[in-house]
């Protein structure tokens, strides 16, 4: 081999793409109550704050991003595994400019967020549950004590009011039964505590590393 | 040299084997393995999520009279040639009873296919049940032996889907009944039944067949 056809130094290997996990930076402001239950895998992460009220349980691989806005997680929130909280994604930047939020996501106390949800509403009021693969768009106010179900899609900048249920193929009632008995909403909201009791008692806190 | 030559390291492929050939991809998130069994010959593939962390709490009747260690409470059992496919969640199903919230150890039968990306949390799915791809079965469903669920069917909580039937919807219903040929090979039978038409001509399996040649594929 002579020294002219000595192959071109090997290119710099592309650097591994990172895992969805560290991909964003941790959050700059990123409050965690001591409370709060935040299993081996919950990722939070995003440029904005994040706020974490008491007795919030993220489970494995629940994911909170502030990408595009604050994220606040109200009392008693559970979100479940593979569930993301937070606008995500590429923002056009009419769709969210619009509203006043400005991609930020507050969610009530109470709600429940089942596996692989995503919710990306602007507002999501007390006690609410959004079932498993439910889809909440950006932009949407969803109110108290509704159920998104199952793989129901809320189509973004929606309006539900309280005591909705979105079920079907984005069919719509009222639970009447639970708008006009004040005992039965507080039944809900304390055995979703009572709840948050066996998660803290099965899963492994992991609170510490995000705190401080 | 320390080490004796003649050991080689195991090959690091994407699944672990166990002595009992279940096959579980190293990407799997499993929590709690205490609490799973597996029978033998399962495939767990990547992203599938076992939550075995939700154990039942409650003490068992016959652990509180006798004195030896306790074993540990069983929150998922899977049987024999069930394939868990990618993107699954598999959670015990909870419930208030007597003031307090529990979970149930559920139970998935022999042969049973999941499809990728469902979440499951039925009490208990029988032998030979076949669920397509994104089903959510919602807590303490049963779904009995031979039953087809297809794709993106939503079971709501506490149905009880009798054998043979075939699933769908949002909520689900029963649409049909599997027929004649379920889990039949098609080269053995020509058979007209919604079964039939399972791994497609010439495949090794069937829904609702024997997935032993599915499971023995998967590498």
């Amino acid at each position: 081999m002579s020294a002219t056809l000595t192959p071109a130094p090997p290119k710099p290997r592309p650097t591994p793409s990172k895992r969805a996990s560290t991909a964003l930076p941790r959050p700059p402001a990123l409050t965690v109550d001591p409370s709060a239950l935040i299993a081996q895998h919950a990722a939070l992460a995003g440029p904005h704050p994040i706020l974490v009220a008491a007795n919030v349980v993220l489970h494995p691989h629940a994911r909170i991003s502030s990408l595009h806005g604050k994220v606040l997680l109200g009392e008693g929130v559970c979100v479940a595994e593979r569930a993301v909280v937070g606008v995500q994604g590429a923002v056009v930047g009419a769709s969210v400019g619009g509203m006043g939020a400005g991609g930020g996501v507050v969610v009530g106390n109470g709600v429940c967020i089942e596996t692989g949800a995503v919710v990306e509403a602007g507002e999501v009021g007390e006690g609410t549950v959004v079932e498993a693969g439910g889809r909440v768009g950006r932009g949407c106010v969803v109110g108290k004590f509704c159920t998104i179900t199952a793989a129901s899609v809320v189509p973004p900048d929606t309006e539900i009011p309280d005591f909705t249920v979105v079920y079907g193929m984005g069919l719509r009632r009222v639970d009447t039964t639970l708008k006009e008995r004040v005992e039965l909403q507080e039944m809900r909201l304390l055995m979703h505590a009572k709840q948050i009791e066996v998660f803290k008692k099965l899963i492994p806190n992991n609170v510490g590393k995000w705190m401080g | 040299m320390s080490r004796p030559t003649t050991r080689r390291p195991a090959p690091k492929g994407e699944y672990i084997e166990t002595d009992s050939g279940n096959k579980v991809s190293r990407r799997a998130a499993i929590t709690g393995t205490a609490n799973i069994t597996l029978g033998g010959r399962t495939v767990i593939q990547s992203d599938v999520h076992l939550r075995g962390d939700l154990h039942p709490t409650r003490a068992m009747p016959s652990s509180t009279s006798s004195s030896k260690p306790e074993a540990p409470p069983t929150s998922i059992s899977i049987g024999r040639c069930t394939v868990i496919s990618t993107g699954c969640v598999i959670k015990p199903p909870s419930r208030v009873s007597r003031g307090a919230v529990h979970y149930y150890p559920m139970k998935i039968g022999d042969n049973v296919f999941v499809g990728p990306g469902s979440t499951i949390s039925a009490i208990s799915i029988s032998s030979h049940v076949h669920i397509g791809e994104n089903v959510v079965i919602q807590p303490f469903a049963i779904v009995k032996e031979n039953v087809k669920i297809l794709s993106n069917t939503i079971i709501p909580s506490h149905m009880v889907i009798p054998s043979g039937s075939v699933v769908a919807g949002r909520p689900a219903r029963v649409v049909g009944e599997v027929g004649e040929g379920w889990g039949v090979s098609a080269g053995g039978s020509s058979s007209g039944g919604l079964g039939s038409v399972g791994g497609g001509a010439g495949a090794p399996w069937v829904e609702g067949g024997d997935l032993r040649e599915l499971v023995r594929a998967i590498k």
